[in-house]
């Protein structure tokens, strides 16, 4: 175990606290749910004693029923080891399936390239000041000096490895006012080794993108990028 | 339909049965104790997992070494500790699917079983969830594919705001505080397991949830032994920089990744859902026709509450006596509860055929398969006997039940049988009544087999009822050696067979 984790670090705490909060607990009302009222402990125990004499009258009687094949569990030697032998099928099957046969998810010469974005596309109809007249015709309460519509435009992604589209989506703004933002997850696998990418995105009703990028970068193997946008400085990226 | 899936799996569970057997006897006989070990291995799991947990380190840095640590450094605890939560409940999925098919071949899954079995599907989910969610918490190779997967899973329903697989998306994007919540799940992951698994067995009467000694004995050895054996082990940590190549998968529980990875998550949910709503639903496609549950008959009945008692469904209940005679209680049948076993019948002291009234009136009977029918078959069955005994062939009645060997088969040389829905619908009066005045030479019961009746309790009461443990008792006048109990399944005709032979050869040597 690495230094910073240290059993005693939980046992100690446990053995000098344990019994104190144990008591506290049992002062202040455990004793109360824990106390099991006596006409339940006299009832219990008087079960407990009819349990017992009909097991003893059980062994009595035995054999007082019908002549039968008795069949018991197997206790003799041989029983035991043909048990032993199903136990350990049994843990073979379990110990085998629990981790193997082996599971192969990429190739060790693959990369993967992560395409994840939440980005809100631009608003439908752009923000306006309202004039004096219109603020005085809402209530007070509502007078806020912009009308800003919800609804954003669609954001679509384009993806391109060496030319070739791997993704071209639209994707609908969340929410049930088409105001949050439009989400894209996906993953690609790619050889490692160079390779040229290129990522678009348009946020608006424009024709055209509004973002673009284009980058060689070298992907090594079992490498996973992310193809993203970065809200902050309004740029695609690839990390 | 049915019958076509249920009977080629039925004849495959009971010959594994039957095999076990031999090994192990009926009482210690995994096959049949599937529910009990079951629960078993969630409780060797839970205590293990406690251990585990103590020694754990939640946060995404400290999780791997500390794992590590019990492992290699304290492999003789700590990793037997692990290498047991592992294995137990990959034991307790194996007990669970074998639970499930068995219920389903035995068609135990309909009628008023309904309620266990809908409960019982629901498990299955909390199960895989609360299995998956203790392979996050390793946080090594293996860790980072599940949880990778489960979060793409789960985003594709679209019920988060942002992706959650995005707490994976790069070296350092999860936090201390997810992988917090991740162990949470796996806390309250088998919590909720353990609720639903009392929910499960809520409406089953005297519930056994436990195995026998041996078995959990046994069980648990084997566990340990593997974890020494083949101790579990933690893939390389997990790097979020990369993407996981080889991987030793737990079959039993991550089946289903391989499948995200090929079909999608759309198709997988499709699979899923569709699957567990076909389980669902199940019990209903067709339903089960029932049998008419039991009518009580209040003169007959003096509320002596033994039919409460027997019940194996708790469909009996007591209620104030509502006809004015001199007694407390009376018998109320619930009929939502009752398989019309006729348990109650067996159980009702007035289920005697030692009475002058023209019809035999009982206490409780099955309006299906009344106590005067019985006698009537039985009557004529032990008349053919007597008219084809003979110093080499003594008349012998076997008394079986519909769930058991094929009776019928064993028909002839004097001996003649009748089947009973449960052979707890016996009264022991019967048993005497057949047997004196030399009706019969020999009466054989017969049923399920060993510790395996189809109503549960059915083979217990009757061998208590017969040892005079067990009210109402068969009289001590009544010769037990003319009287013989062999419990067969329907795979098990040949060996009740042979000890039909053995028990004539025996009347025969006693000159019955």
């Amino acid at each position: 175990m690495s230094s910073s984790v240290n059993v005693y670090f939980f046992i100690a705490p446990l053995i000098v606290f344990g019994p104190l909060f144990l008591w506290l607990l049992y002062s202040f009302g455990l004793r109360e749910i824990a106390k099991i009222p006596g006409e339940i402990r006299r009832q219990n125990k008087l079960n407990s004693e009819k349990e017992d004499r009909f097991e003893r009258e059980r062994a009595r009687k035995r054999g007082r029923g019908p002549v039968g094949v008795v069949r018991g569990a197997n206790t003799s030697v041989l029983g035991l080891f043909a048990q032993a032998i199903t136990y350990a099928w049994f843990a073979a099957v379990v110990g085998i399936l629990a981790s193997s046969p082996p599971y192969f998810f990429s190739a060790p010469e693959d990369a993967q390239i992560k395409l994840s974005l939440s980005h809100p596309g631009k608003r439908k109809v752009e923000c306006r000041l309202r004039s004096r007249e219109e603020l005085a015709k809402l209530p007070p309460n509502m007078r806020a000096p912009k009308d800003c519509p919800r609804e954003r435009w669609p954001v679509f992604v384009e993806l391109e490895v060496d030319g070739k589209r791997i993704f071209a989506k639209s994707a609908a703004p969340k929410g049930i006012a088409n105001d949050g933002p439009s989400i894209f997850y996906q993953a690609f696998s790619v050889p490692a080794g160079p390779h040229r990418l290129t990522m678009r995105l348009r946020e608006s009703g424009n024709e055209g993108f509004d973002f673009r990028r284009s980058e060689t970068v070298t992907l090594d193997n079992s490498q996973v990028l992310v193809a993203g946008f970065d809200s902050a400085s309004h740029s695609v990226f690839f990390k | 339909m049915l019958k076509a899936l249920q009977s080629p799996l039925r004849l495959m569970l009971e010959r594994l049965e039957l095999l076990f057997d031999k090994p192990f006897g009926p009482p210690w006989n995994p096959m049949r104790q599937l529910g009990t070990l079951a629960f078993f291995f969630f409780w060797v799991s839970a205590v293990s997992g406690i251990y585990v947990f103590i020694l754990f380190d939640t946060s995404v840095s400290g999780a791997y070494p500390s794992i590590e640590y019990m492992t290699h450094e304290q492999w003789y605890l700590g990793g037997v500790m692990r290498s047991l939560h592992r294995y137990a409940s990959d034991g307790m999925v194996v007990t669970m699917v074998l639970h499930l098919l068995r219920e389903f071949s035995l068609d135990r899954y309909r009628g008023v079983r309904w309620y266990s079995w809908f409960t019982g599907v629901a498990l299955i989910w909390l199960l895989m969830l609360s299995g998956i969610s203790g392979y996050w918490l390793v946080w090594d190779q293996l860790a980072q594919y599940v949880a990778i997967g489960s979060m793409e899973w789960l985003d594709w329903l679209g019920i988060f705001g942002e992706p959650v697989a995005n707490n994976f998306l790069t070296r350092g994007s999860l936090d201390d505080r997810f992988f917090s919540l991740l162990v949470f799940i796996h806390i309250f992951g088998p919590l909720f397991l353990l609720f639903a698994m009392w929910i499960h067995v809520l409406r089953v009467n005297r519930a056994k949830i436990n195995p026998p000694r041996g078995l959990a004995f046994g069980s648990l050895a084997m566990l340990v032994v593997l974890s020494f054996i083949h101790p579990a082990l933690s893939h390389p940590p997990a790097d979020l920089g990369t993407i996981p190549t080889e991987l030793g998968l737990d079959w039993f529980y991550m089946f289903l990744y391989p499948a995200f990875d090929l079909l999608g998550p759309g198709a997988l949910w499709a699979l899923s859902f569709g699957l567990t709503l076909l389980l669902f639903v199940l019990p209903w496609l067709p339903p089960l026709r029932r049998a008419k549950a039991p009518e009580v008959f209040l003169e007959q009945c003096n509320g002596c509450t033994r039919c409460f008692d027997d019940c194996p469904y708790g469909a009996v209940i007591m209620q104030p006596r509502s006809d004015g005679r001199p007694f407390l209680q009376e018998a109320v049948v619930n009929p939502d509860l009752c398989t019309a076993c006729g348990i109650c019948v067996g159980s009702c002291p007035m289920s005697t055929p030692f009475r002058s009234d023209a019809k035999l009136v009982t206490g409780i009977d099955l309006p299906t398969l009344s106590l005067d029918t019985v006698y009537e078959r039985m009557t004529a069955a032990i008349a053919k006997a007597r008219m084809e005994r003979n110093t080499e062939r003594p008349g012998i009645l076997v008394v079986g039940c519909d769930h058991g060997a094929n009776i019928s088969t064993v028909e002839g040389d004097a001996t003649h049988a009748i089947s009973l829905p449960c052979i707890g619908m016996l009264p022991p009066s019967f048993v005497d009544f057949a047997l004196s005045d030399g009706a019969a030479d020999g009466v054989m019961l017969t049923g399920c087999s060993d510790c395996d009746c189809h109503h549960r309790l059915g083979i217990v009461w009757t061998e208590d009822r017969m040892a005079g443990l067990r009210d109402p008792y068969l009289r001590k006048r009544v010769p037990r050696e003319r009287l013989h109990s062999y419990w067969a399944g329907p795979g098990d005709l040949a060996a009740l067979e042979d000890e039909l032979q053995r028990f004539r050869d025996r009347l025969i040597e006693n000159g019955t």
